[in-house]
């Protein structure tokens, strides 16, 4: 059974390979040039010198690519590895020659299933890891992983999401028997759940710490923003800023939140301390002084490796889920 | 060896088109005695026919006693038939000869003579069973 | 003579479509079955509910005694062909044949590579670049080199010309003659001269019912064609079943069934062809469907 499924996917192996290859070559070529320029910043920089900006900016494109290629790699897997699993045999009707062969379906699906997901899994593996390698400079200057879209793109998570796309589309196939069908399926119901899981599961894996941050130099300094909300300007106007915790994931996201005094009171345009002479916002050395909070939900950083256990754990049940969904509808209809 | 082929439009049981073939061969001197029958499974393929058709045939022809079988080597021909020009026929055929005369001259054509011929030679095998 | 095939009130439906009801009918061992009957009849359905393609909706299909399909055992002791002959395009010859030595626990490597060679086929060849009668001929190969015990082929000659037609039907019946009544062969064709040939026994099926069931030579001994006068059905001697009736102003045409033709100077009684007694039964079984099904 596992010679017949590598004869019979070959092909697609191979042309999956050739990719993975190809994105190596220039990655690896791309990703030296930066991890010498990283090395080269000074060992001070966090991310603000005037140096990593540049390094930023110079290797936005590969970084982009690099991390589409992780995030479509399981899509496209699911749609042109699983889907066809069964819908192409039921299209060309050698269901009907294979399933008569001395192997029960069952076996039949397991094969492939195990086969087809152990090899989308290493390729995804192998695209994660190498992608993981050229980004881990800029990672470590932008302090983002735990953001929802480099979450997906960075350790364990894509061997999940390979896995579950492949158990995705084979049973789309089984039920829609068209191979078209069953791609298109498959990428819809895989992109909903990749858009589902950061809004609605993975923000509840553990209750968000919630904390009062202190205003100072240091998170002043990671404030993405900081000003009044209101379309006019008055002495109602709230204060408000968002925060960064670096390498951990703020919920409240780039929503801006109200600044408040130690007491509680929200601090406003006309009883903000520190006026400044402008009418704008006073100095953040002044700021930094005046025993400003500012709450914040967030997943902490440390937290990090547990999620995409997590999550991965999550993947690898929905896939078994529909294997087993999959096993089912194969022994019973048919029809 | 004699090749066998089967007509499916004439109507006749098929393995009633083997017997007659091989009746046939003997007839025109192309099996003679000693003669082995092409083996079953041959048959069956080259003619694309069932090959228990075939066993019928040579069953029928054993039971004429026309063929034996010898386990394991083959179906053999051990009987003969005869030659229709033989003297013996010769009386008959003469008194055929005046009969189809005599029913010409009563008006009747080829095919009403074929009828009555059939009509009278089945009745006739029905009495005597 | 023990039933290889067994389905009883067997029933298949498709949503509201229903392909086969209440179908019961036994194989025997040891034959070449034909399964013959108008397109629609439910002759595939019910060969792929004895291979375990489909389940049934209701009542039961048995081979060998045992559910079909049940197990890679009983799976390996039935060859099927299927309708069209399916093959992998992309797959060569050998890998066919490579697939068919690593899934089935008896295959016999030396008659399928022997059956190839005899063909004239490339092994190296994609069964996708064969012609029609070649992918039929790779797919009773595949389904032969099981050795089953049950061989069931679902119309395996509609799609061939003539030629390749003749072909496949010598290979089918060389794999009869060699397993020398061991295997039980079911072949559904609507082509009636094909199964009279290659068959021993035959199954009329039509609406899903068994119209005529029994050997070949039996079915043809006690079938007649009986010319008349214009009479009716009810006024023939006992024994006598009339299967088919049609009446001119003058005459009437019976087709019946009886152990002997019999005599009579009122009436011709000829012998019926094979095709013309299976026209027989399924015209009558045309006549009495509206009757059967009641109208939606």
């Amino acid at each position: 059974m596992i010679w017949l499924t590598w004869r019979q996917f070959r092909a697609q192996f191979l042309a999956a390979a050739a990719v993975l290859a190809a994105a190596t070559g220039y990655l690896v070529i791309v990703g030296l040039q930066l991890h010498s320029g990283f090395d080269n910043l000074p060992a001070d920089c966090d991310g603000l010198c005037p140096g990593a900006g540049r390094l930023i900016g110079r290797y936005r494109n590969p970084y982009y690519i690099g991390s589409a290629l992780v995030l479509l790699a399981p899509a496209l897997i699911g749609a042109f590895w699983g889907a066809p699993m069964i819908a192409r045999e039921l299209e060309t009707g050698t269901h009907r020659l294979i399933w008569n062969q001395g192997v029960r379906r069952g076996r039949w699906l397991a094969a492939k299933l195990l086969v087809t997901a152990a090899a989308a899994m290493l390729v995804t593996g192998l695209l994660s890891l190498l992608v993981s390698w050229f980004a881990d400079p800029l990672d470590r200057l932008n302090q983002d992983r735990f953001q929802p879209l480099m979450f997906d793109v960075r350790g364990l998570v894509p061997l999940g999401y390979a896995a579950f796309a492949v158990a995705l589309g084979a049973c789309a196939g089984l039920f829609l028997r068209r191979t078209t069908a069953a791609m298109a399926v498959t990428l819809a119901v895989f992109t909903a759940v990749q858009v589902l899981m950061p809004l609605a599961v993975r923000p509840h894996l553990r209750p968000a710490v919630h904390s009062e941050v202190a205003l100072n130099a240091t998170t002043l300094g990671t404030a993405r923003m900081f000003g009044f909300s209101g379309d006019t300007l008055g002495p109602d106007s709230p204060m408000i800023a968002s925060l960064d915790i670096p390498d951990g994931w703020v919920l409240t996201g780039n929503e801006p939140q109200a600044v408040r005094h130690a007491d509680g009171r929200a601090v406003t345009f006309g009883t903000q301390p520190c006026r400044a002479e402008a009418g704008g916002p006073a100095t953040r050395e002044c700021l930094a002084q005046a025993d400003l909070h500012i709450a914040v939900d967030y997943q902490p950083a440390d937290r990090y490796w547990p999620f995409q256990w997590i999550e991965t754990a999550i993947y690898l049940a929905l896939t078994a889920a529909l294997a087993a969904l999959t096993t089912w509808g194969l022994r019973r209809r048919l029809g | 060896m004699i090749e066998f082929h089967i007509e499916p439009r004439s109507g006749v049981a098929p393995y009633l088109q083997l017997v007659h073939q091989v009746r046939q061969a003997l007839r025109l001197g192309l099996l003679h005695q000693g003669d082995r029958l092409p083996k079953v499974k041959d048959v069956a393929a080259k003619v694309a026919i069932n090959p228990n058709t075939v066993l019928k045939a040579y069953r029928q022809l054993e039971n004429e006693g026309l063929v034996s079988p010898k386990p394991g080597v083959g179906t053999f021909v051990t009987g003969t038939l005869g030659d229709p020009a033989t003297s013996e026929h010769e009386p008959l055929r003469q008194e055929l000869r005046r009969w189809l005369a005599s029913a010409r001259a009563a008006g009747l054509d080829p095919e009403s003579i074929e009828a009555l011929f059939h009509q009278t030679f089945r009745s006739t095998a029905e009495e005597e069973r | 003579m023990t039933a290889i095939v067994e389905t009883r009130a067997l029933t298949k439906r498709y949503g509201r479509r229903t392909a086969l009801a209440d179908c019961t009918l036994t194989v025997p061992a040891g034959r070449v079955v034909g399964l013959v009957g108008p397109n629609g009849a439910g002759k595939s359905t019910l060969l792929q509910l004895a291979c375990g393609l489909l389940t049934p909706t209701s009542g039961t299909v048995e081979v060998f005694g045992r559910p079909p399909a049940a197990d890679s055992a009983q799976l390996g002791r039935v060859g099927f062909v299927a309708q069209d002959t399916p093959t992998y395009a992309a797959l060569t010859i050998a890998d066919h044949l490579r697939l068919g030595a690593k899934l089935n626990p008896h295959w016999d490597a030396a008659l399928a590579d022997r059956r190839i060679r005899r063909l004239g086929l490339d092994p190296s060849q994609r069964a996708g670049r064969l012609s029609g009668g070649q992918r039929a001929q790779l797919a009773l190969t595949l389904a032969i080199a099981k050795r089953p015990e049950l061989l069931l082929l679902d119309e395996p000659v509609a799609a061939l010309d003539p030629l390749a037609r003749r072909a496949f039907l010598q290979s089918l019946m060389e794999f009869v003659a060699e397993s020398e009544s061991e295997a039980t062969v079911v072949l559904s064709s609507h082509l009636v001269s094909d199964l009279e040939r290659v068959c021993d026994h035959l199954i009329v099926l039509a609406d899903s019912r068994v119209r005529a069931d029994g050997e070949i030579d039996d079915l043809l001994a006690t079938h007649f064609r009986l010319t008349t006068a214009r009479r009716d059905p009810d006024t023939l001697p006992a024994g006598m079943r009339v299967i088919h009736a049609e009446h001119t102003e003058r005459q009437s045409t019976f087709v019946v069934r009886a152990d002997a033709a019999v005599d009579d100077p009122s009436w011709a009684m000829e012998p019926l062809g094979l095709e013309d007694l299976v026209l027989a039964h399924l015209e009558t079984a045309a006549d009495l469907r509206p009757a059967l099904e009641p109208q939606r």
